[in-house]
């Protein structure tokens, strides 16, 4: 049980307050409800590039990170599709200087043309590091446009393509600051050894005289039902071929959300699931192979994504996984493998919570939700799952109309060469 | 009320003290030695076995890692699926991994399921049988990811750097390579697994709400282990390296990995608390030299490291970047003119304050809660080392001055010694 305590400035911020007294470390967490699905179509990945330029000094303080090293502190931060969210992590005696940094990046930042370029070149960097340096670092940028037509989830945070990023100007850049980096757009979280009379004083000292701005109610298509298998395939020098599918599964709050995460894992989660078990280590179609639920707040993705060994087809392969979800559909699971997979859920619940800091990110991810108690009630949401539930949902979503797949085929891989080493003896 | 100053940053204090954990050291009824950390909110055990079972020990890249991850999957009593499906359905985690120089057991269970995970996490680390069956199966997973390892630059460059700085026949520097994979069968592993998994090699970090029950099942569980023989590691002369560029060419890479360092002294030299404050001065945290440099200010790439890492036998300096393909050339250089930057000039008493306020508070934030506070101890008890090497590194960090810096420049960074490795273009 996570205890917090909720208070709203005038200007509409939310802070919530956990008090932890094992810890001398204060996390300090602030959400702003902006995502990758608020970009413009033409400029995606502007969230996350928005994300790299709150580090570049703010109206009144010309560093971010220096003060807060200062302090003994650390920070980072991360932009998904539904959220970008920063943090701190600082001895609880030095708590004020993070409202002190994080209030004057809200009031405003310091931008020049000069900050915006290097940061654009960082983020590409960051591009080619995460999606194209890798092998198979790609297939996410195929897929998604596959799976969605309508909603923004169609690409990825980072951006559908570097050009994107390359072509944003300084003027978008405010523009997207004031549309979305209001007070009453985000939620603080505090969670420490703190009292909540403490924090009420700082908050309202630092954060109270930002005016509160208007934030345009979201307007998001919604992706409508897909009626037809979708199917793809694109070639790279990589040593295996791979298979990746997405069917649309329901949206974070809606009821079918926790079946069909508990689904996801008693396909894939542990050495003991079905998929590692049967097609892995019995009949040796797979290298690797893994079900998740993409966890987004709109209408999400179901994925599974397997290496296939050499010398499988990707017909068999495919007709692997298919078997497998029709057993699903059509056959009764055990109470008993149902009881183990929510029983993970549990045991990973707890473990989460033993970090200040992952559990000041969980109370605002949650309030963003509606309220920051769901944190509290989310062990029963999986323990209420029925076996029935688990059949009906198999069958909403594991349709061939449903799925989007890609077949990610190996092409010969370029030459590696040692060049003669060059020493000075 | 004052009207607010926002340009001033408010009163905050230096930390100059860190309260360390409290760690009770005792021997259970076999004489193996257990260290225990009690604390923490949530009613979770963490067990970490430390086993002298690391690479170190070996002449085959696998041998050590391999028989680590073969401990789960067979024993006399249970196949490989029947181990996995009681961690599993008791949501616990069994985490076996072996490193250069240890292997370490590791299992993370709710108390109140301690009972029933226990006895088999017992079970896989002393009764294993190394079935070839799952071998053969873990051989080519593993060798197949190595395929797609090695499609990375950044992994090319990592294995390379490590043969180049410790010789490509010593345990630390030995390379991955394809017909490895062929080299191991079931006896191989079980005549390591007898000879070093025993409680003569084991030293046991317990942490999370250790109480009583705790203690007495971890008692009937370790505490009647046999004794075999201990093993000590067949000490390798520590050879001076000679300044060496290594380029490999992947003609399709889009950034190239470098991988710069040098050999250095162990954890247990004197000068090693010190080395801890450059390096982190160096490239050790967000607002390092080489951060600023070639990210802030040049936006080569998304980020560089600099690290120093004590091994038992030695210890190694390492900057690690990917970085723009285009600018590979220049990169190395600015990493070079830093190290320079740091042998030729005094360090500035403002940055020499911020990185010691940053390391205080990188301590302090390093003990927050059971699993990272166990896991800053799993690097200390390697060494024989226990929080007292905290005390002792605080005490370096509030003391050390910039000439002290400059001088462990000039004495460590010996650029006559320096390995650079570049995968990608070059």
């Amino acid at each position: 049980m996570i205890l917090f305590d909720k208070f709203i400035l005038d200007n509409g911020l939310k802070v919530l307050v956990h008090k932890d007294k094992t810890t001398p470390v204060v996390a300090f967490n602030l959400l702003y409800d902006v995502g990758a699905r608020d970009e413009n179509p033409n400029r995606t990945g502007f969230a996350h590039l928005f994300e790299h330029l709150m580090f570049e000094g703010s109206v009144n303080i010309p560093s971010y990170d220096t003060p807060l090293q200062k302090a003994g502190g650390e920070n980072n931060a991360f932009t998904n599709n539904d959220i970008t969210n920063y943090y701190i992590t600082l001895p609880k005696e030095n708590i004020e200087t993070a409202f002190w940094l994080e209030s004057d990046r809200m009031l405003g930042l310091d931008l020049t043309q000069e900050k915006l370029d290097i940061q654009k070149k960082v983020v590409i960097e960051e591009f080619k590091q995460r999606y194209l340096n890798q092998p198979y670092g790609d297939w996410n940028l195929f897929l998604r446009p596959m799976a969605y037509k309508v909603h923004p989830y169609r690409w990825s945070t980072i951006g559908k393509e570097i050009s994107h990023i390359e072509n944003t100007t300084l003027q978008e850049v405010k523009e997207f600051f004031f549309k979305h980096y209001a007070p009453n757009n985000a939620i603080l979280v505090v969670a420490g050894n703190i009292e909540l009379d403490d924090i009420k004083n700082l908050a309202e000292k630092w954060f109270g005289p930002i005016p509160k701005r208007d934030i345009a109610k979201r307007n998001i298509p919604q992706e409508p039902p897909q009626i037809e298998a979708r199917k793809d395939e694109v070639e790279r020098p990589v040593p295996l071929n791979a298979i990746y599918q997405a069917y649309h599964m329901s949206a974070k709050m809606e009821q079918d959300y926790y079946a069909t995460d508990l689904i996801s894992d008693i396909l894939s989660n542990g050495k003991s699931a079905r998929l590692m078990q049967r097609l892995v280590k019995e009949q040796k179609l797979f290298s690797t192979i893994s079900a998740y639920i993409s966890g987004d707040i709109d209408a999400g993705l179901f994925l599974i994504n397997g290496n296939l060994n050499d010398g499988i087809s990707f017909e068999d392969g495919e007709k692997a996984i298919s078997i497998e979800l029709e057993y699903i559909k059509n056959e009764t699971i055990e109470k008993y493998e149902l009881n183990k997979v929510k029983n993970k859920v549990e045991s990973t619940l707890i473990f989460s919570e033993v970090s200040v800091l992952n559990k000041a990110m969980n109370l605002a991810y949650n309030e963003l939700l509606g309220d920051a108690n769901l944190i509290n009630l989310e062990a029963d949401q999986y323990r209420k799952v029925t076996v029935e539930q688990i059949k009906e949902v198999a069958n909403k979503i594991f349709q061939p109309t449903n799925c989007s797949t890609l077949y990610y085929k190996k092409q010969p891989m370029a030459e590696i060469n040692i060049e003669k080493p060059i020493s000075n003896d | 009320m004052d009207k607010l100053d926002r340009k001033i940053h408010p009163e905050y204090k230096t930390i100059s003290n860190i309260v360390i954990p409290q760690v009770q050291k005792i021997k259970l009824s076999n004489g193996m030695p257990i260290h225990i950390m009690n604390g923490g909110s949530q009613d979770i055990v963490k067990i970490d076995l430390l086993v002298k079972a690391g690479a170190i020990y070996t002449n085959h890249k696998l041998e050590a890692p391999v028989t680590s991850i073969m401990l789960g999957e067979g024993t006399k009593d249970k196949n490989a699926h029947e181990i996995a499906e009681v961690f599993d359905y008791y949501g616990a985690y069994f985490m076996p991994s072996a490193e250069k120089d240890n292997a370490f057991v590791s299992m993370l269970s709710l108390n109140k399921y301690l009972d029933n995970t226990l006895p088999v996490y017992i079970d896989a680390l002393t009764q294993s049988t190394m079935p070839q069956k799952e071998l053969s199966i873990l051989l080519e997973r593993r060798k197949n990811n190595f395929f797609i390892e090695s499609e990375k630059t950044s992994f090319l460059a990592r294995e390379a750097f490590f043969e180049q700085l410790f010789g490509e026949n010593h345990p630390y520097g030995l390379k991955s390579k394809e017909e490895h994979y062929s080299q191991i069968d079931s006896n191989i592993l079980l005549s390591f697994y007898k000879e070093h998994y025993n409680a003569a090699n084991f030293e046991l970090v317990l942490s999370g709400k250790i109480n009583e029950a705790v203690l007495k099942t971890i008692d009937i569980n370790f505490g009647k282990m046999p004794f075999a023989k201990a093993i000590t590691s067949n000490k390798i002369a520590n050879s001076k390296n000679k300044k060496k560029l290594i380029v490999i060419k992947k003609s399709d890479a889009v950034q190239s990995s470098i991988r710069m360092g040098f050999k250095t002294v162990t954890k247990s030299h004197s000068d090693f608390l010190g080395l801890e404050i450059l390096v982190t001065i160096f490239g050790g945290y967000f607002g390092s030299r080489l951060m600023k440099n070639i990210r802030e200010e040049k936006g080569y790439t998304y980020g560089i490291h600099a690290m120093l890492v004590s091994l038992q036998q030695t210890g190694y300096i390492a900057v690690a970047a990917d970085v723009k393909a285009e600018n590979a050339k220049d990169a190395v250089v600015e990493i070079e003119r830093e190290i320079e930057k740091l042998q030729n000039e005094t360090i500035s008493e403002e940055e020499l304050a911020l990185v010691k306020n940053f390391m205080m508070g990188e301590m302090l934030q390093s003990l927050d809660g059971t699993l990272s506070t166990s896991e800053v101890y799993k690097g200390l008890v390697q060494f024989g080392y226990g929080f007292s090497y905290f005390e002792k590194l605080k005490d370096k960090i509030l003391g050390i001055t910039a000439q002290e810096l400059k001088n462990l420049a000039n004495k460590y960074f010996v650029s006559e010694e320096m390995i650079t490795v570049v995968a990608g273009k070059y």
